[in-house]
């Protein structure tokens, strides 16, 4: 699928449709009557979806039930989303406002970047942190990726969130899927940004790291 | 944050970042994989909600099929769903009864049904594909040429305003 191939080298904005674009494309035709094309449009962004509700920490099992009523929402809303450009950034704020509501529910900890009026220090992340995996897992990695998982991993937990998400979304989207996850004007997009300046100065001064 | 580090946040995004994000991506997707299945079930869900359609119950699978002797070698299925309306029974069979040469996963297979409900508009669906028939009077009705795959059924019943019935996904 397109999805999975390399914006790398993209010139600029029109050169090829954005994730944001295809969805608009599949979810318009959707409300036009042609109804397999809600089918596209699940393909198409359940797996942004998905790595929005890890993100946010859930367990596996939670985050599958939070993207699965999501796409619920959306189905029963599909007539209030005015722009249909506007659908992924709905969905990753409809994936985000429910994965706050298991995790308050469940009495665990909510990631701090939903509780703006608390000071935001590296101690109110350091919680169950349900969405890591097992570091046996790591070992299936690259060395390579072994490499960035460690640095990832020493961001802070918001920077950690909203690189995952908008890894899985093209750089014309960057500004809006970083709205929708509640993060900053200017976390990323146009510029770089504090989060991936963090990891990028991380990975440069590692002597033994090579992005290839 | 460091002075470097400010600088480095207000520059514009550039090649090697797409390439750090490309890197963070693939990671993520070996580590932490959607779940297999998952979209699948989403559709299924969504499905439902615009049918607003009741779930059948699966209520017995016999892969073995009812003739018991050995030399009965195509598979046959048998399968039966109900709901407080209604109940369907399929038997699902391999047209590779005299050619056992044949590998069974080649082709496509004959699915004979009934449906409690004569008249009932039964919709099968595999895949992309979506077959439909109406069961007679006595609620008996035959799809041929069904390819192989998970496929579920909608059934719906004659009667103005009556709920579409769709069964769980079987193997076909």
């Amino acid at each position: 699928m397109s999805i999975d191939s390399p914006t790398a080298g993209m010139p600029s904005a029109d050169a090829a449709p954005t994730l944001t674009r295809r969805a608009a494309q599949a979810f318009t035709a959707y409300r036009d009557g042609e109804r397999d094309w809600m089918g596209e449009l699940v393909d198409l962004l359940t797996p942004v979806l998905w790595h929005t509700a890890r993100g946010q920490r859930l367990d596996r099992s939670s985050a599958e039930d939070v993207v699965q009523t999501a796409w619920i929402r959306l189905v029963e809303h599909a007539d209030a989303i005015q722009d249909p450009q506007a659908v992924l950034g709905w969905l990753v704020t409809t994936v985000r406002r429910e994965a706050w509501r298991v995790l308050r529910q469940s009495g665990r900890a909510v990631p701090t970047d939903d509780l703006p009026e608390e000071p935001a220090g590296p101690s109110a992340a350091r919680s169950v942190d349900a969405g890591t995996v097992d570091p046996a897992l790591v070992a299936v990695l690259h060395e390579g990726q072994q490499q960035l998982w460690h640095h990832v991993k020493a961001l802070p937990q918001r920077c950690q969130a909203l690189l995952r998400v908008i890894a899985f979304v093209d750089r014309p989207d960057y500004a809006a899927l970083s709205e929708a996850l509640g993060m900053p004007v200017g976390s990323i997009g146009p510029t770089r940004g504090r989060c991936l300046a963090k990891l990028r100065a991380a990975l440069l001064a590692d002597p033994t790291w090579s992005p290839s | 944050m460091n002075p470097d580090e400010s600088t480095l946040a207000s520059e514009p995004l550039d090649t090697l970042d797409e390439q750090l994000l490309l890197t963070v991506r693939n990671m993520h997707a070996r580590l932490d994989p959607v779940p297999s299945g998952l979209t699948e079930r989403i559709k299924f869900e969504l499905t439902l909600a615009a049918l607003h359609a009741e779930i059948a119950e699966l209520q017995q699978l016999s892969p073995a099929g009812v003739r018991g002797d050995e030399t009965t070698y195509a598979p046959t299925q048998s399968v039966t769903f109900t709901t407080s309306r209604l109940s369907l029974m399929v038997t699902v069979t391999a047209p590779s009864d005299d050619l056992l040469e044949e590998p069974a996963a080649q082709g496509t297979i004959t699915v004979d049904g009934w449906v409690t409900i004569g008249g009932t508009v039964v919709e099968l669906r595999v895949g992309d594909l979506s077959l439909t028939v109406t069961a007679d009077e006595h609620g008996r009705f035959v799809l041929e040429g069904v390819p192989h795959g998970p496929g579920r059924f909608v059934l719906r019943p004659p009667g103005e305003g009556e709920r579409p019935i769709i069964t769980p996904s079987v193997e076909l």
